[in-house]
């Protein structure tokens, strides 16, 4: 038995070892911040949000800048709850700009 | 495959799950993978095993082989329809559960609406007045599809 428990752990070293670094480059990619389009689709999204949705756009933005992570979950809830989402390619400028006119947003709504 | 491509192929199919549940932040398309791996796996041991000494395991194997033959036969065949009915200058009545006959187009929009409530529907404009459509879904099987001829006189 024991021949076999140290056989699988060392057929299996490798691919967890692929998967642990696979994976810390994916959570290093999901905790940088979002990029100046997804700060204007939800800018876009925010008016005609639910109510949960909008407290959780304004709870992820506490911190002054929003994760790639926080920013998936947001958008799947967004779009679970609307039934049509626009996403406007042609009036995005850069990050700072869009960050700044969410928390004008936000700001505007409290 | 030798012990290393195994592994590399492992550690590549789990790196693949992972990553999706990080990036998506959901466990449903790490769900879809998993039975994917399962099904991959199936057709894995029953091909390695086509040709067992036990005729009662060769037999199985040959059996689930035919079936994945047929599912990929069938799929292909989908596949094929479907780029037919998208792209296709016209459309055979024999795939068609009815040749509606011919209607003005208000009257088509309002038989497409009827017939695909609740259901989901397209068309396909085949030119020369010809429309298909199809309820239920995207594929030919497990949809309905209808061929309507648009009166002339009423574009």
């Amino acid at each position: 038995m024991k021949r076999y428990i140290l056989a699988a752990i060392r057929f299996s070293t490798l691919p967890l070892a692929m998967m642990l670094f696979s994976s810390g480059t994916a959570w290093f990619y999901q905790s940088r911040e979002i990029d100046a389009q997804a700060y204007h689709n939800l800018s876009g999204a925010y008016d005609d949000a639910n109510s949960q949705c909008q407290a959780a756009i304004r709870h992820a933005a506490l911190a002054g800048q929003i994760s790639r992570w926080d920013y998936a979950g947001l958008m799947r809830d967004i779009l679970a709850s609307s039934r049509i989402l626009v996403f406007d390619t042609q009036n995005v400028r850069d990050v700072e700009y869009e960050r700044t006119l969410l928390k004008e947003k936000l700001n505007a709504h409290n | 495959m030798s012990r290393l491509a195994w592994q590399l192929v492992s550690g590549a199919l789990l790196s693949t799950a992972a990553v999706s549940v990080i990036l998506l932040r959901s466990w449903g398309f790490a769900g879809a993978l998993a039975i994917i791996y399962v099904i991959w796996g199936v057709g894995l041991v029953a091909g390695q095993h086509r040709s067992n000494l036990r005729p009662a395991v060769r037999w199985a194997a040959r059996g689930v082989l035919l079936i994945y033959g047929i599912a990929i036969a069938i799929g292909l065949l989908s596949m094929c329809e479907r780029l037919y009915f998208v792209n296709g200058d016209s459309y055979p009545s024999w795939l068609s559960n009815a040749d509606l006959g011919v209607m003005a187009r208000n009257e088509f929009y309002q038989r497409l609406g009827r017939k695909c409530e609740g259901r989901g529907g397209e068309f396909s404009d085949k030119g020369n007045d010809v429309m298909v459509f199809r309820c239920g879904s995207v594929f030919w099987i497990g949809s309905e599809t209808y061929i309507a001829h648009l009166r002339k006189d009423q574009k």
